[in-house]
């Protein structure tokens, strides 16, 4: 008896062993890469069954976390060497490994990877180069800019999609102005504008640095009413206060301004700004809360689709009209429902906004509510659900391009939405507008059986075919997620 | 003989209006992209016409609604980018692993056979962009064909509509 508990217990002990090696790379781990690891280290870590070349979910991998935890430049070169990885792989948001090293001021490894080929001629998702990306932390070593420079990059031409060259980019996160004097040494004007006219004045907004501001100002430089668009955008990790408009305002220029997507600040922070004071003072110049930007949207659908009640509410104050579709047909209360909090659904239909509202692919509110479904957040659902019900919402009703409850479960990949299907009255075999039915969706999208087992356990014929003349075993057949997992697909013959 | 006149110059007239009103005619295409099983973000996916030379000729379709994403279709949004037509076929949501979309796109029947190509370009955020995920000649067969992609495709089908 005994010995059968010890083995159990080893058993037990060698699963949970196997199961962390498999799941924690510890090269993902950013603490472990803090210890400074010495390349035995790493040497012994691949040897126990880390691979050097995953990456997680962000994309980011171990050489990506060894750089930017500073770690040895001989482990973090010994990384770059193993098998999988190459000077210019492509990591999270499309950046090389060039990008973080001049990211972190490492001029000993820019070199290196230079050295050994890396790219200097490419832009990251966002549509960065090397040097405007590091240049956009304000990263104060410059002899990465140096390197990269002297490695083929050219700051006249690398601009980013809204134009903007490096000094640009640059100046928000400069204080005291180095790098800005720094790329004037390298060609770039002081007085550079980026493709919608907007000069350093306006990019260190951004910031809201008053001083440096000033400091612009003294110098002859400034600023255009689209200042307040860039105050209200801010930058990474900062948000304006009330401070800084005000001072716009005092240095004469005018918030009643909006940008080529038609969005004004007051646009801007309906979405995203729980500051009160700053939306109100907006409204106190005379910004309106009826303008729509270029999609179509009035500052209270920027609200309705993320913010909290507290700004929903005043903006709805302020707002007269509350039939107010945007491009798409959607309404504040179509964006609550598919993006926001149960509070806001409650509020808007208080308020009068339409539950019988069908935006321009013919999609009603039941769509948007099934859209907003996540594991996580089950019971804003099963509330936002009810509020529907109980004002006059037909959640049985098929969308106008055929989709059921189950065709938009199915391609949610979720049993949760698939059981709530069966209580809708809705044709489990129904083909919507593309010839698709629920178990053809759920063969296309699955990543195991039991999606697809759920819908034939409940009547999901089988031999139906797309319009391609697939059934859902020809479309399972090629789902690479299910080869994978080697799911048997016969069941589905 | 005035009969015969009055005839003629209508045909004439007739003629030169049908000529006018239909300088080129072109055929609509379904158009069906199947992604392959991928994980991540939705795909970014311009569907452009290029000329013999691999130069762009026109844009035929853009999936995906959100164009601050535009500038990750890299060599497209060399062409486009720089001039910010307005395009007329612009799709709604990009499409992710597993999915497919079914468009219908319009190809002026002067440009078949004369080798033209079509080319499928696809984008994903923090992931590869594929120049020519699906690339190729547009002649009277392949345009009811089915070709194999090279990254974020699977596979596209074209019929005519």
């Amino acid at each position: 008896m005994k010995t059968i508990k010890s083995i159990l217990v080893i058993l037990f002990v060698a699963l949970s062993l196997s199961t962390f090696a498999q799941n924690e790379n510890i090269f993902l781990d950013r603490e472990f890469w803090g210890t400074q690891p010495t390349v035995e280290t790493v040497k012994q870590k691949i040897k126990e069954g880390n691979n050097p070349a995953e990456a997680n979910g962000n994309n980011f991998d171990g050489v990506v976390y060894a750089t930017l935890q500073d770690a040895p430049l001989e482990t973090i070169t010994y990384m770059i060497s193993q098998k999988g990885n190459d000077v210019n792989k492509l990591t999270h948001d499309g950046r090389t490994y060039a990008f973080w090293a001049a990211y972190k001021g490492n001029a000993e490894l820019v070199q290196y990877l230079l050295e050994n080929g890396a790219k200097t001629n490419i832009t990251d998702d966002k549509g960065n180069s090397i040097i405007n990306f590091a240049a956009g932390s304000g990263q104060q070593n410059t002899k990465v800019y140096d390197l990269v420079i002297k490695y083929g990059a050219d700051v006249q031409k690398d601009l980013n999609p809204d134009g903007a060259n490096a000094l640009l980019i640059a100046a928000p996160n400069d204080p005291d102005f180095k790098l800005v004097s720094y790329f004037q040494s390298k060609g770039l004007d002081i007085n550079s504008v980026d493709s919608d006219g907007n000069g350093i004045f306006n990019y260190v907004t951004k910031k809201g640095e008053i001083e440096s501001l000033n400091a612009l100002l003294k110098k002859g430089i400034k600023g255009t009413d689209q200042a307040f668009i860039f105050a209200a955008n801010g930058a990474r990790g900062t948000t304006n206060g009330i401070e800084v408009y005000k001072y716009l305002e005092s240095v004469g220029l005018n918030p009643n301004v909006t940008n080529k997507e038609g969005e004004s600040a007051l646009h801007i922070l309906a979405a995203r700004s729980k500051d009160l004071d700053v939306i109100k003072f907006l409204l106190d110049k005379g910004l309106k809360v009826s303008t729509k930007d270029s999609k179509g949207n009035n500052a209270l659908m920027h609200a309705a689709s993320s913010n909290n009640l507290e700004v929903v509410n005043l903006l709805a104050d302020n707002l007269k009209n509350h039939d107010d579709i945007n491009k798409k047909g959607q309404s504040a209360l179509t964006l609550a429902v598919g993006g926001n909090t149960s509070d806001v659904v409650a509020f808007l239909i208080k308020k009068g906004y339409k539950t019988a509202l069908v935006d321009t692919d013919g999609n009603n509110l039941t769509y948007y509510l099934i859209e907003s479904y996540s594991p996580k957040n089950k019971d804003v659902f099963s509330e936002k659900m009810a509020l529907l019900k109980a004002n006059k919402v037909d959640l049985t009703q098929v969308q106008k391009n055929g989709n059921t409850w189950f065709h938009l479960a199915a391609e949610k990949n979720s049993l949760d939405l698939l059981k709530l299907a069966l209580k809708m009255n809705q044709d489990i075999n129904a083909k919507n507008s593309e010839g698709n039915t629920a178990l053809h969706l759920a063969a296309l999208k699955a990543s195991d059986d039991s999606v697809l087992k759920f819908l034939i356990e409940n009547g999901a014929k089988k031999d139906i075919v797309t319009d391609f003349e697939e059934s859902a075993y020809d479309l399972a057949k090629e789902n690479e997620l299910l080869k994978k997992s080697n799911t048997s697909i016969e069941f589905l013959k | 003989m005035k009969n015969i006149r009055t005839i003629a110059l209508l045909c004439v007239v007739i003629f030169s209006l049908v000529s006018f009103t239909n300088p080129v005619e072109s055929t609509k295409y379904k158009c069906m992209i199947q992604m392959t099983n991928y994980t991540g973000e939705g795909a970014y996916i311009v569907i452009s016409l290029l000329n013999s030379e691999g130069d762009y000729v026109e844009t035929l379709n853009v999936i995906g609604d959100d164009d601050e994403w535009y500038n990750t279709v890299e060599s497209w949004w060399d062409f486009y980018g720089k001039k910010r037509n307005d395009i007329d076929a612009i799709t709604g949501a990009t499409v992710s692993g597993g999915e497919r979309t079914i468009n219908v796109i319009e190809i002026d029947n002067d440009k078949l056979d004369k080798g033209y190509k079509l080319r499928f370009e696809t984008a994903v955020e923090d992931q590869d962009y594929y120049e020519s995920d699906v690339e190729f000649e547009l002649t009277s067969e392949t345009i009811k064909s089915k070709v194999e992609g090279k990254g974020f495709i699977r596979y596209i089908r074209m019929m005519p509509q």
